[in-house]
């Protein structure tokens, strides 16, 4: 036992350093931060270590520590302690030493100069996730180690509320869209809601159909797998001629305002593709209950509807919602072709963005299309796992 | 027993069905295009004008194919890395970090990068081929992890080089596993190739969009009935003939 | 009392059951013995309506099956099979207590009532209760298997083979178990299994079935002794002598007096609770011709070769656990 954990240990210090080094590497390599004179041209890259100045040697000192302080005989808890702070360290340095510097640019050369991260700061931003997610290896699970790991996290959404960013350049363009950013976010939610919305529905009635009726299982999920191969562009451009028919012959859709393009085409097709995987889970789930505790279930006594709530569900249900964490993640993703199709949401900055070679812009919409999805996906674990643990050592 | 041969024909018989189809909308272009009048009566114009669907169609082939292709020579490359000894300390922040990037969508990822590579073929190309190494480095590692250690075991006690292991065991082992995940990858590269019309890569996705800005539901037509044709051809090309019938057998 | 009449099954051209009649006695363990497809499983299924008969009867004390809610009927049969059946969403203590509250019981009663059971089987409540089935190795799952289906205090237990997917040796505990809890508790149960030991062992009557019908039915002693036909013989094969004399113990036995100022201590002897078979092992294995019978170190009498040919007479009766 303590054989492996420790050989898991060593392994790990290897992914730290090498994440450390990595991190070296990052802020020598030449794209660190992108200066530009205003949002079109092109700009001047310059390395971490150069753009941050005096901070540029702490960086490089925080990733040196990092490296050598793995190879340091301390406890394993401390170097995982350490190490980990260090990571997190390093990448709260970096997005704050950015945010100073971009006030400056802007001071130095007018309001509209922006300053981007460029590549190797993303790097970078890579490098501080390995280190920290090989440096956690090392603490025993807890709520200690959540915290330790999230606090970059948290700390970069304090700087980020507290205006030290407010000159990055993701920052100007949101104070660009400002509360059109909201506008867009929640129109994203609200596909992600609708879609999941109808998957849990469709998907969970014909699991349970293809479970309860077995020769329907290769034809529910035949057609569910067509859908689900559908490339989306052409999905979504299929829906527009059918729901322009419909609209024109039914007055209700019409007052309902669906029409070819817009949000009803997106909630469609991205409920069509979270369907599968819930359907998927619900049907696997039923159909692997030990049939044991089914027999035994009734052979306690157990009516049918009491056996649904108190056996058959409850060994379902973690199945159950990994499909539907599948299908969450997919449908945060999958929004984003709204924005093509005039239907909003966060997707429109990345159009625009791609339409206007502002990388910025994009990343508005992206990067909270990526929060929201590992968002998700944490949250509906954490339920899952909790929903399923029964005493597994979790 | 009789299950599993219809299902086998239905299988060909759709594959058949499917390459006739891609076959027939991509060249008999005065037959498609009173497919077109009949589905979308009242439309003058229904051919998109820019480019004939052959070049349309051979450029979403090509997109899909070079990205897969590389993605596939790398991701196998690094899979095979992450197998060894080398690699082995990386395995778990490959797979959390490779979570975390299937989170990015595509498009964005074409998208950001084109200050880099320009507009065209390229950033769908580098796109897809970056978004696609992990799955297919996370499908060779899960193949030949699953493959049942006894097994492996017997090959090497019967006095198999790890290479010999490797080949004659291991991977037809894991092939089932690979395959699904190489199936998965190329549709989505279809689906994220049409989409490479927004950064003007070409493809089937320019006759949709360009449906959608002239209010032409005949232009969204001829791309997306191609390419959904496409998608489910390989979807249909990959998959077991028995998938089928294995599944209802286990039922 | 279980009364079981003219009881068939069939599924489509094939018979399952086939026309068997059987009564089971009150406070009786009996055992449905035979090979699988026998139909001894589908016997047991019908008497609490898993199964529903093609035809014939089950009464329970006199009152038809059918005219009762099989959810009812079931909650009055303890139930317990050989994969265990435990609810792996479910703590110990919450499975032990699934038919008491099924029954409405009030929560204070029902921990009693888990705790007391758990003592029953031997698991100690404050260690096992607020375990997960996941938890506990396969002897111990069996026996909360039990504990579960004793918990509502059922007059009938029917077992499916409980104890053939346990490990040998926890397999020869649960049966020792069975016998001192059936001693204690007298259930009218229903116990399904292929392990002749198992049946000989545990069995007040066994019913052998084949094809779906009962070959014989009858105590261990009169299938021996009186096997109805050949296949009753082959079955239980040569052997059976010796399983007999597994199910009575020395302090049945009329003993041989002592000699004078025989001690425990120094002659070859044995536990007066030690079975037949061991007293024979012993013999053998000690090289002597007689045996000091002991209890609590107080020598009670002599066993030798003859006293226990003799013990396996005619009158043997049924066990004495």
């Amino acid at each position: 036992m303590s054989f492996v954990s420790d050989l898991i240990r060593q392994r790990a210090r290897v992914v730290a350093t090498s994440g450390a080094l990595l991190g070296v590497a990052a802020t020598l390599a030449p794209h660190g931060l992108v200066f530009r004179e205003n949002r079109i041209v092109r700009g001047e890259a310059l390395p971490l270590l150069e753009a941050l100045g005096g901070w540029g040697w702490v960086l490089l000192g925080l990733w040196l520590s990092a490296a050598a302080l793995s190879f340091v005989p301390l406890p394993w808890a401390v170097r995982g302690n350490i190490v980990t702070v260090l990571g997190g360290l390093t990448s709260l340095v970096l997005v704050w030493r950015y945010g100073a510097e971009a006030l400056r640019y802007v001071e130095l050369t007018g309001s509209i100069a922006r300053t981007s991260l460029g590549w190797a700061a993303w790097l970078a931003l890579f490098a501080a996730y390995a280190v920290i997610f090989a440096s956690t290896a090392w603490l025993d699970p807890g709520p200690w180690r959540a915290v330790l790991t999230y606090l970059p996290v948290v700390g970069i959404i304090a700087l980020a509320a507290s205006g030290a960013l407010s000159e990055a350049a993701i920052a100007r363009e949101y104070a660009n869209s400002a509360d059109g950013f909201w506008r867009e976010l929640r129109l994203h939610l609200s596909y992600v809601a609708g879609a999941v919305g109808t998957g849990i529905v469709a998907g969970m009635s014909l699991g349970l159909l293809a479970a309860r009726k077995r020769t329907l299982e290769p034809a529910v999920f035949g057609v569910l797998n067509v859908l689900q191969v559908l490339p989306t562009l052409a999905f979504i451009g299929l829906m527009n001629p059918i729901l322009t028919g419909l609209s024109d012959r039914i007055p209700l859709l019409e007052q309902l305002g669906v029409r070819g393009v817009g949000w009803a085409p997106v909630i469609v097709v991205l409920s069509a593709y979270a369907v599968y995987p819930i359907a998927r889970n619900t049907y696997t789930a039923i159909v692997s209950l030990d049939p044991g505790v089914i027999d035994a279930a009734r052979g306690v006594g157990m009516s049918r509807p009491r056996m649904f709530a108190e056996v058959e569900l409850p060994l379902a249900l973690p199945v159950f919602i990994a499909g539907v964490r599948i299908a969450l993640v997919q449908s945060t993703a999958g929004a984003i072709i709204a924005g093509l199709v005039g239907g909003g949401g966060l997707g429109r900055f990345v159009f625009l963005g791609a339409a206007q070679t502002a990388s910025d812009l994009i990343l508005l919409g992206v990067l909270p299309i990526v929060a929201l999805a590992l968002f998700f996906d944490r949250i509906v674990l954490v339920l899952q796992r909790a929903l399923g643990s029964w005493g597994a050592t979790a | 027993m009789r299950d599993a041969r219809a299902s086998v024909t239905i299988h060909w018989a759709s594959i058949t069905a499917l390459f006739a189809a891609v076959v027939w909308m991509t060249f008999d272009v005065a037959g498609f295009e009173r497919l077109l009048r009949l589905l979308v009566p009242g439309q003058d114009v229904v051919t998109y004008p820019t480019k004939a669907l052959p070049l349309l169609m051979a450029e979403q082939l090509f997109l899909t194919a070079s990205a897969s292709g590389i993605a596939l020579v790398i991701g196998s490359a690094l899979g095979a890395v992450a197998l060894s000894r080398v690699g082995l300390p990386f395995r778990d922040l490959i797979v959390s970090a490779g979570s975390l990037a299937q989170t990015v969508p595509t498009v964005a990822i074409m998208a950001l990068i084109i200050p880099a590579t320009g507009y065209g073929a390229r950033p769908v190309i580098v796109a897809l081929v970056l978004y696609s190494i992990l799955p297919i480095m996370l499908n060779v590692i899960a193949g030949i992890d699953g493959v049942p250690p006894d097994v492996s075991d017997a090959a090497h006690g019967v006095g198999m080089s790890p290479a010999q292991r490797l080949i004659w065991v291991q991977l037809p082992l894991a092939m089932p596993v690979i395959m699904g995940g190489i199936k998965n990858m190329l549709i989505i590269n279809v689906s994220a190739a049409t989409l490479g019309a927004v950064v003007a890569a070409g493809g089937l996705g320019m006759p949709i969009l360009a449906g959608f800005h002239r209010y032409n539901n005949a232009f969204i037509l001829q791309g997306a009935l191609p390419a959904m044709a496409l998608a489910l051809l390989f979807d249909r090309l990959l998959s077991s003939p028995n998938a089928g019938a294995t599944a209802a057998a286990e039922a | 009392m279980i009364e079981i009449t003219g009881l068939t099954k069939r599924y489509g051209a094939f018979t399952a059951v086939d026309d068997i009649d059987l009564s089971v006695p009150e406070g009786q363990l009996t055992v449905l013995l035979g090979p699988s497809g026998s139909g001894k499983t589908t016997v047991l299924r019908m008497v609490n309506r898993m199964i529903d008969p093609t035809s014939g009867s089950v009464h329970v004390n006199g009152v038809d099956i059918f005219e009762r809610r099989p959810e009812e009927l079931r909650r009055e049969m303890g139930y317990v099979i050989q994969s265990t059946g435990l609810f792996p969403n479910m703590t110990i203590r919450r499975n032990v207590g699934t038919v008491p509250r099924l029954m409405g019981w009030d929560r204070r009663r029902i921990d009693a009532r888990v705790d007391e059971m758990l003592d029953l089987v031997g698991l100690d409540p404050d260690v096992y209760a607020a375990k997960w089935p996941s938890q506990l190795s396969g002897g111990e799952a069996q026996r909360v298997g039990v504990a579960r289906a004793l918990a509502a205090d059922p007059p009938i237990l029917l077992m499916d083979e409980p104890f053939g997917a346990v490990d040998p040796l926890a397999r020869e505990h649960l049966q020792a178990e069975m016998r001192r809890l059936q001693a204690k508790l007298r259930k009218t149960i229903l116990f399904v299994t292929h392990d002749i030991d198992e049946a000989v062992l545990l069995a007040d009557r066994v019913a052998l079935l084949r094809n779906g019908r009962i070959e014989q039915y009858d105590s261990p002693e009169m299938l021996w002794r009186h096997p109805a036909n050949p296949f009753v013989r082959s079955f239980f094969g040569e052997n059976l002598g010796l399983r007999i004399m597994a199910r009575h113990r020395l302090s049945a036995v009329a003993l041989a007096p002592l000699d004078e100022g025989a001690a425990c201590r120094d002659a070859p002897h044995i536990d007066a609770r030690a079975t037949l078979k061991e007293a024979l092992a012993e013999l053998v294995g000690a090289r002597a011709n007689r045996l000091v019978v002991c209890e609590n170190g107080i020598p009670l009498g002599t066993v030798d070769f003859d006293s226990l040919v003799a013990a396996m007479g005619d009158d043997l009766g049924s066990t004495d656990a």
